[in-house]
């Protein structure tokens, strides 16, 4: 010790300096590299233009920041439009060839909403969570007739396409679901696509059992994954709503039919093609 | 301290912190294992229906729609009585097809007419009923059935009640239970289901493909027919469609012979789990269409045997009135005439009326017991067996009129007819005072028509007076089929005539093809009994 202590005094402070600027550097340095931050997208609604941009910003917003290590996606949501909901897989998987996704379903991931959980690494679900419901519906075009006060320049310009048309497109579509859940659930799927094409809701045990999902868990389980399947500790968990600046459309308002006294009913107001989860009432029936 | 360990140093202050930091941070470096796969979106293709059997469909297409009803012997009777979830024009395929194999489309658009419709049709067809079928109804069905006629009972999961784009008056039955009130005695019946197949389809689970047929004249020709939402059949002495063991019902999810389209023992009533292939453009899917062409033919192949029950559509060719020379000619005979005519319905044509029997022509005889027993009657009429015992004449205390001449009587006749196209024909009918029990003066008019008083041995029956009572016989020759009508006076044949005109002959004792129907008999009459 006395030697040290003789060494340092005939130190003079040029000799200090070697030490102690790059000290300061790796300080500063270390300063600079920022701390692992795992990004939560929520969806608590019906997959619909507004809610489906909100989600592609959020997802942007993770790609471009780099600290943003993991996504844990979120959800709540029966569906949505078929073309949302695509749109926001799209960019789940764009997004995964950088970072991990991990969802974890709440109350409930059906159709479009469980078409976005094959499209993340690794999934949870709550024991009682509704997963499932894999397919393709949407309201019949009408007939094709001649209105006295329109004109248009084909007979499907008003009419979108023939009946028998939209039968057969919504079968397509339901290839494309049904091939992205053999993708994203690879080895893991444990039942024949015959069986997810029911269209059937399982609760998070059964889909478990059925590879539906992964593991059974909660928000915090799956931020852990996420930080595992990262190899980030310490991080921070940031909601990417929040950051983001986007303008948070949220379900469009007109998304769903509306009784006449307002009540807001699970049938999508507009004829179009949906991965929804419609429960059936005496209306249907 | 040497110079490289100064630099050494410095170096590891310089670099410790940063990675104290990154390594507290950052533990390993995500690496994706495989790159994210995606569903290959653009080789998708919306799936193509089957190849339409062109074999089945062009040579009846290729044919002209009978619809003329003077060309079609047989009817087809469609039902809509009973808030039928479809509406025509949906079905024409299949009504062309029956046109096309000669058949007759008539539709009975309301319950009350149905039951005299019954009697019309040679075959039924029942789609989609929400509206119970009455005890009368299903029994007339039946018979018709039990006489030969043809039944053909679709049900669709689609159609099967709530409410309906058809029809402003829904039924509050679900369609399947009405069908099978319908089918249920004859061993068929449906379940309320729908049939799915989700390893095979056509572009959608609940559109399935059938390939097994079971062999018949229904499903003759066939390779596969495509059913658009189907039901299936919970009973069915024989299964004439199957699905595969991929076919499932939506009941049980469970498959493995699940039947689509089945037949009674008899093999005259079908039974079939959709209509959607019926119409277009599902008509021209694989097989469909000699699906519905031989559906159509056996609707029309049907012989139904009627029995006098059936009156008045019991001929199969136009229908004249057989009048011999010198038969006795009086307004009440002329009435009676008339109202038999009328009775005959507006497919009857005009009235026609002969000395002789004609070939190609039904025949009806309308005599007094008299002109039965005589020479020109009497050969014609042996057929029926009827033995008479004489038992005296009467004076006909209700026939008030002369012997008219033979343009009198079609005088009468073009009265009668303009009546009944007018809708008066009831009023002209009371005015004439010649009514049985009118109660007239005898004699005013000065000659009159005796009526016979004997007693007759009708086949079946036994004994017979022939005072007070009416006989309606019916005869299927192979030339033609004749009915005879036959009372002790013409006052009293002009009573039967009337009560046939009503359409109640549910005072008669109605055996297959022998009626007797009791007439106001007699004042002080003087035959025997029986």
């Amino acid at each position: 010790m006395t030697e040290v202590i003789e060494i340092m005094k005939k130190w003079k402070i040029k000799d200090v300096l070697v030490f102690l600027i790059p000290l300061a550097i790796g300080l500063i340095v270390a300063a600079f590299i920022p701390r692992p931050v795992i990004g939560v997208i929520s969806l608590n609604d019906a997959i619909s233009s507004g809610t489906a941009q909100e989600m592609i910003n959020e997802i942007a917003y993770a790609r471009a920041h780099p600290e943003i290590r993991a996504v844990v996606l979120v959800l709540n949501s029966p569906g949505g439009t078929v073309t949302d909901t695509e749109a926001v897989y799209l960019e789940l998987t764009r997004l995964r060839e950088s970072k991990p996704v991990v969802t974890m379903i709440g109350s409930m991931a059906a159709s479009g909403a469980y078409y976005l959980t094959v499209g993340t690494d690794y999934a949870f679900a709550e024991p009682s969570s509704m997963v499932g419901n894999v397919g393709v519906i949407g309201y019949t075009p009408d007939y094709p007739v001649v209105v006295d006060d329109i004109y248009s320049t084909g007979p499907y310009k008003l009419w979108g396409e023939p009946r028998d048309q939209f039968m057969r497109e919504i079968e397509m579509l339901k290839q494309g679901f049904i091939q992205a859940v053999v993708l994203g659930r690879g080895d893991a799927l444990k039942v024949d696509k015959e069986v997810i094409l029911r269209g059937q809701i399982w609760t998070g045990v059964d889909a478990v059992r059925m590879g539906l999902i992964d593991e059974l868990g909660s928000q915090s389980q799956a931020i852990d994954k996420a930080a595992q399947m990262a190899h980030i500790a310490h991080y921070s968990v940031v909601d990417l709503g929040d950051v983001t600046s986007s303008f948070a459309a949220g379900t469009e308002p007109d998304f769903f039919q509306k009784t006449s006294d307002g009540v807001i009913t699970p049938y999508p107001a507009r004829q179009g093609l949906y991965m929804l989860y419609i429960p059936a009432t005496e209306e249907i029936q | 301290m040497k110079r490289y360990q100064i630099v050494l140093l410095a170096l590891l202050l310089l670099i410790v912190p940063p990675a104290a930091r990154s390594l507290w941070f950052y533990q390993g470096v995500y690496q994706r294992g495989q790159a994210v796969a995606t569903p290959a979106y653009s080789n998708y293709q919306i799936p193509a229906p089957p190849v339409a059997d062109s074999q089945a469909s062009s040579p009846a297409v290729d044919q002209p729609v009978v619809q003329s009803s003077s060309e079609s012997s047989v009817t087809v009777l469609v039902d809509a009585g009973h808030s039928n979830l479809f509406s025509l024009s949906e079905i024409q395929p299949f009504t062309d097809a029956i046109g096309r194999s000669g058949g007759k489309v008539i539709v009975a658009s309301s319950t009350d007419a149905s039951l005299l419709d019954y009697r019309s049709a040679d075959a039924y067809l029942v789609i989609a009923p929400s509206k119970g079928f009455s005890a009368d109804e299903i029994a007339a069905v039946k018979r018709l059935v039990e006489q030969g006629g043809r039944l053909v009972v679709m049900a669709d999961p689609t159609r099967n009640g709530g409410t309906s784009q058809y029809s402003a008056d829904v039924g509050p039955m679900n369609a399947v239970s009405v069908a099978n009130q319908l089918l249920e005695s004859f061993g068929l019946g449906f379940s309320d289901d729908y049939l799915y197949n989700l390893v095979q389809n056509e572009a959608n689970f609940r559109n399935i493909l059938l390939t097994d047929f079971a062999s018949s004249p229904v499903t003759d020709g066939l390779d596969e027919v495509v059913f658009y939402s189907a039901l299936s059949l919970s009973a069915a002495p024989t299964a004439l469609v199957r699905g595969d063991d991929n076919t499932l019902s939506s009941l049980t999810d469970q498959g493995g012979n699940l039947i689509a389209a089945g037949m009674d023992a008899s093999g005259r009533v079908i039974a079939i789990g959709d209509m959607t292939f019926t119409t277009e453009p599902y008509d021209q899917i694989a097989g469909n269409t000699r699906l519905v062409n031989n559906l159509a033919k056996f609707l029309v192949e049907g012989t139904r045997e009627r029995t006098l029950a059936d009156f008045p559509y019991v001929f199969q060719q136009p229908v004249e009135f057989l009048l011999p020379d010198g038969a006795e000619v009086d307004p009440a005979k002329t009435s009676a005439l008339g109202l038999i005519h009328a009775s005959l319905g507006s497919g009857a044509g005009s009235l026609k009326i002969a000395s002789k029997p004609e070939t190609g022509f039904d025949l009806v005889i309308p005599a007094t017991y008299t002109e039965a027993q005589g020479k020109a009657l009497g050969e014609l009429l042996k057929v029926y067996g009827l033995e008479y015992t004489d038992g005296g004449t009467k004076e006909d205390s209700d026939s008030l009129y002369p012997a008219m001449s033979s343009a009198e009587v079609e005088q009468m006749f073009k009265a009668l007819k303009t009546a009944q196209a007018e809708g008066t024909l009831d009023t002209m009918l009371q005015s004439l005072p010649a009514q049985s029990g009118g109660g007239t003066a005898a004699g005013q008019s000065g000659q009159t028509s005796d009526a016979w008083l004997g007693t007759i041995n009708v086949p079946g029956f036994g004994n017979v007076q022939a005072n007070g009572n009416g006989l309606i016989l019916l005869n299927r020759g192979k030339e033609r089929t004749t009915l005879a009508m036959l009372a002790s006076s013409t006052s009293a044949l002009q009573e039967l005539a009337d009560m046939v005109r009503s359409g109640d002959m549910s005072n008669c004792a109605i055996q297959e093809q022998t009626a007797v129907c009791p007439l106001t008999p007699q004042a002080n009459a003087s035959g025997s009994g029986y």
